[in-house]
């Protein structure tokens, strides 16, 4: 019933011509990174295990499938249509930044300063991600959405919020 | 058998025996031998007496040389021409590099159509809608990853409708 006044999804470019198309490619590959990221990590704290690997590849996918499926119902509400791979896709390219946390915090680790400058490094990726979410949102909910709805807005802001939560949860600090 | 069939009409149709590409010359007559009509691997001890004939000088003549033409074109009939010339290319090009990754690559892209695909359900249609998500190149690969870290001063974001590309129309 909610389905049938939905628009039809355009048909969109392809990530090769078009930059703000979603791919999948830089989620997969930036999650493998943090993954092995954290393993270093523990590693050169003398805690390595190789438990360690799943582990946090089951919290990173976990935390994104319910995030995920948080923004889709959502979209669900405001009866905009959307692709699910893409909300994974989007949610996805948080591993980007909280790679970029992990290395700053491991090359810093070792004066001393391994804390400090991941949390600085995550204020600044953390932000970008929920601007970019916050960007991406804006401009893929349609103008008009359902009258009985949650606002559009809330939603948004909602949804770039998120990204902070999440990539501090995902976050592992506890050796560096 | 099959096998053997590829060889064979390999060297017949791709110049002959000169190339004999993978296989030594004395391996081939023997696979030719075995092809004859009623010399079929499992017939028993009718044809017995043909498993020991390679084993004299194989370049005498056969009474098997003149069949073999029949034969010949009875796979012609079995076989699609088009795995015929790619598999003619690669006996007779003695497996070079570009024939055999056409070959690969032509069964690569077969198997999504053959049977045995098939029979995992919804294997084609989630490849193919993932597919759209990992047509990535370097430059978009670069972009947004910049756009990722520093998406503060970016001023698009707009998705393209249709299948033209802004990059080239930025071009002009």
């Amino acid at each position: 019933m909610l389905q049938q006044n939905n628009p039809p999804i355009p048909d969109f470019a392809l990530p090769s011509s078009d930059e703000n198309a979603p791919d999948l490619y830089l989620p997969l590959m930036s999650l493998i990174t943090y993954v092995l990221l954290c393993a270093l990590c523990y590693g050169t704290a003398k805690h390595f295990d190789p438990e360690v690997i799943p582990d946090v590849t089951t919290k990173c996918f976990v935390t994104q499938i319910l995030e995920v499926l948080a923004i889709r119902f959502g979209f669900h509400l405001m009866q905009a249509p959307v692709p699910i791979l893409d909300l994974f896709s989007y949610t996805g390219y948080k591993y980007v930044g909280l790679s970029i946390n992990m290395f700053v915090g491991l090359l810093l680790g070792h004066l001393g300063y391994g804390h400090r400058a991941y949390y600085i490094t995550f204020l600044w990726t953390a932000s970008a991600s929920s601007f970019f979410m916050l960007k991406t949102m804006a401009n893929n909910i349609p103008v008009v959405t359902a009258a009985t709805g949650p606002k559009r807005e809330v939603m948004v802001v909602a949804f770039a919020a998120s990204q902070f939560a999440t990539m501090w949860f995902v976050s592992q600090t506890k050796f560096l | 058998m099959s096998y053997y069939d590829y060889s064979n009409t390999g060297n017949q149709d791709g110049g002959g025996n000169s190339g004999g590409g993978f296989y030594g010359g004395g391996f081939n007559q023997q696979q030719q031998q075995q092809q004859q009509p009623g010399g079929g691997f499992f017939d028993g001890g009718a044809n017995a007496q043909q498993w020991q004939q390679p084993q004299s000088d194989p370049m005498q003549g056969y009474p098997g040389s003149a069949p073999q033409g029949q034969q010949q074109q009875q796979q012609q009939n079995f076989w699609n021409p088009a795995t015929m010339a790619s598999v003619a290319a690669v006996a007779a090009g003695g497996m070079n590099n570009d024939s055999m990754l056409d070959f690969a690559s032509n069964a690569a892209g077969s198997f999504l159509q053959s049977g045995t695909a098939r029979m995992v359900p919804g294997l084609e249609s989630s490849m193919l809608r993932l597919r759209r998500y990992f047509a990535v190149d370097n430059y978009y690969v670069r972009g947004k990853m910049l756009k990722i870290i520093f998406p503060f001063r970016s001023k698009n974001w707009k998705r393209v409708v249709g299948s033209f590309s802004w990059r080239l129309w930025s071009i002009f």
